[in-house]
Formats: structure tokens, sequence, C-alpha cells
């Protein structure tokens, strides 16, 4: 008898328990797992909801404005963005801080690349933000002084550190306003108290006028 | 009776009253000068009446007076305009003013003006306030010629 190996014996009852049990956790988890993988695509779908979405607006003759504008800032630590521009250039010193949620950000600096800039940020004193916001502000300024009668496209082409995804900017059409004379100016400001202007069309309308010949 | 009477004429007084101090106006004032002189004629506004901005006009008499430019007044206000050779050829100064500061009244500006030579008696400064309508009271200026 030396030599044999003693297995461990499993009853009958025991074999019939685990495969029952077992079959019927199966068929539960069957049952369950259209419930369970759809559970994972919305967790995963709302992890990538999160856009980061540039809104661009003529800022002048010469300028525009860029805002990065975040859907859902939840879960964000940090970004690298580098935003470019069709026949655009900006400095360091055109990124504002003045975006609704940017204060949060502990370090929030920018380097100009070729045709646009990067910008960094990471480490917020205010982790645990919710909801959407604006990162900054970017003014862009036309190399050639023609963004007036060109239209600019924007595109944020790296984010990291975040769950953020990009989109493009939708083009600015920075076409003259047609405010060559003065009475243009006071019709655009009209239209600003009547409510059908903002008051950055008025500047940009007088911005015109001064710069027209 | 009498006494009815005169419970109303109070009435009416303080109606008066109230009706005046509410009313907002904006001045240009009255200033002398010979010809050859700059002249700083100042522009008042006793109350914004909760206006943000509002569009002025001074019209004067460009064959008398030549529109040198404005100084800023006590109230902070921003204030764009047209360019000085328009106003010269137009004889009209109609800025936006952008009130910014906190200030309810004061000065707006000051609006530069040098007396051309030959120019005699009184010459009127003629302020309308266009937009908004209807909230101030204009109360126009002049530059008295010696």
């Amino acid at each position: 008898m030396e030599g044999r190996i003693k297995r461990p014996s499993i009853k009958k009852k025991g074999i019939e328990s685990i495969t029952r049990e077992g079959g019927f956790k199966m068929r539960k988890m069957k049952s369950l797992m259209p419930i369970i993988l759809l559970s994972i695509l919305l967790v995963t779908g709302m992890a990538s909801a999160a856009t980061l979405t540039p809104v661009g607006t003529c800022n002048g003759q010469d300028k525009v404005d860029v805002t990065l504008s975040v859907s859902d800032v939840t879960g964000i630590i940090g970004y690298d963005i580098t935003v470019t521009g069709t026949g655009l250039t900006t400095t360091t010193a055109d990124v504002s801080k003045t975006g609704s949620i940017a204060a949060s950000w502990t370090v929030f600096q920018a380097q100009a690349v070729t045709g646009g800039v990067r910008i960094l940020a990471a480490g917020c004193t205010a982790c645990g933000s919710t909801g959407a916001g604006n990162l900054g502000t970017i003014t862009f300024t036309a190399t050639d002084g023609t963004v007036n009668t060109e239209t600019v496209s924007v595109t944020v082409k790296e984010v990291s550190g975040g769950t953020l995804t990009p989109a493009a900017m939708t083009p600015v059409d920075c076409s003259p306003t047609g405010c060559l004379e003065w009475t243009d100016v006071i019709t655009k400001y009209n239209a600003y108290v009547a409510g059908t202007a903002e008051w950055a069309d008025v500047i940009a309308c007088y911005n015109e006028y001064v710069a027209a010949p | 009776m009498l006494k009815c009477l005169k419970v109303i004429l109070f009435l009416a007084l303080l109606c008066g009253v109230v009706s005046v101090s509410e009313a907002a106006s904006i001045a240009v004032g009255s200033v002398s000068g010979s010809p050859g002189e700059t002249i700083l004629v100042p522009v008042n506004i006793d109350d914004m009446a909760g206006q943000t901005s509002c569009n002025i006009s001074v019209v004067f008499d460009s064959n008398k007076l030549k529109f040198l430019g404005r100084e800023n007044g006590n109230m902070g206000a921003g204030i764009m305009g047209p360019k000085l050779a328009d106003i010269n050829k137009r004889g009209k100064y109609n800025p936006i003013i952008s009130f910014m500061g906190e200030a309810k009244g004061g000065t707006i500006m000051y609006l530069k003006f040098a007396v051309r030579e030959g120019a005699k008696g009184d010459v009127p400064l003629t302020l309308t306030v266009p937009t908004p309508a209807g909230v101030y009271n204009a109360v126009s200026g002049k530059i008295m010629v010696r």
C-alpha cells in the first residue's frame, strides 16, 4: 500500500452540490452580463465624456482670443496641451489665468511653440472639483496682420494627465464688420443697448473704425 | 374745507419735489474765453440713474470753435469717440461713455476747445442724449467769447 497516493474522497453529494451551485452562479452571471457590460460602458463613457473645447472670439483687428472650456474637471489633476493656429503666433504672456477654474491650479505655465503655445499645468489645490469651467484664455496674434480677413482655426493637439478629450475649435470668421465710419460704431452701440449685440462687438467695431484710414 | 385744501397742496408740492429729485441730468458747462485761448468745458452728470453707458452729442459751431480733444473727469469713465478730423468737420462730438467707476455722479470729462479768431458773442454747446432715450435731462452749455 506504500507509494499509493490517497486522494481525498469527495462525496457524491458534495460534487452535486458544487456543480449545482456553480451552474446556478454561471447562469446568473450570464443573465447579469448585459447589465455589467452596460455599466462598464457607462463608466468608461462618463470618464471619457469630458471634453476640452477651444472657443474662439475675434479680439480686434489682428487678434483672436481662444478660451479653453472644459465640460467636466472631475478627476483631472493636470494637463499638457498644445494649441496652434494657422498663421498665428502667441507668447507665454498671452495666456490668461483668469479662467473660472484656472485659479485652482498651482502651476499654469505656457511656452511658445511654432505657431502656437504649449500649456502645462499640474497639481491642483482644489482637487475634487467637479463641473464645467474654463482653464483660461489665450490671445493669438496674426503674424501677417490679417486675422480680420481670414478664418482662424485652432485645434488642441495633445492632452495628457487627465481624461479630457480635445475637440476642434469652431472656425472664427474675423472678417471686417464694416465699421469704417463713426455712425457704424454708434449703430453697433445702439444694438448693444437693444440687446442684439455684445459690448465686445462694440469694442471690435470701434477698433476697426480707429484702424480705418 | 380749508384744511383739506392745505393737505392737497402739501401733497402736490411733495410730489413735485420728488419728481424733480428723480430727474437725472447731464450738463455741459458754460465757460468764457477769448479768441486764441484754449478752454476746458466740463460735462457733468448728477446721477447715473442705473445706467452703465450712454451716448451723448455736443453740437458746436466749428467756424467759431475748434475741438482739440478731451480730458478725463473724476468719474473714471471710459470714453470712445470719433476722430478729431471728423468732429471738427461735422461740428459734433458724440462719444460713447461707459461708467466704470463707483461714483454715482461727477465730472465725466472736460471738452477742450480753442476759440477761433474772429469769434464773437455766445457760442452754444447744444447737448442731447440720444441713448438711452428719455433717461437724462440734457442741459446745454455755451462758450461766452469775450
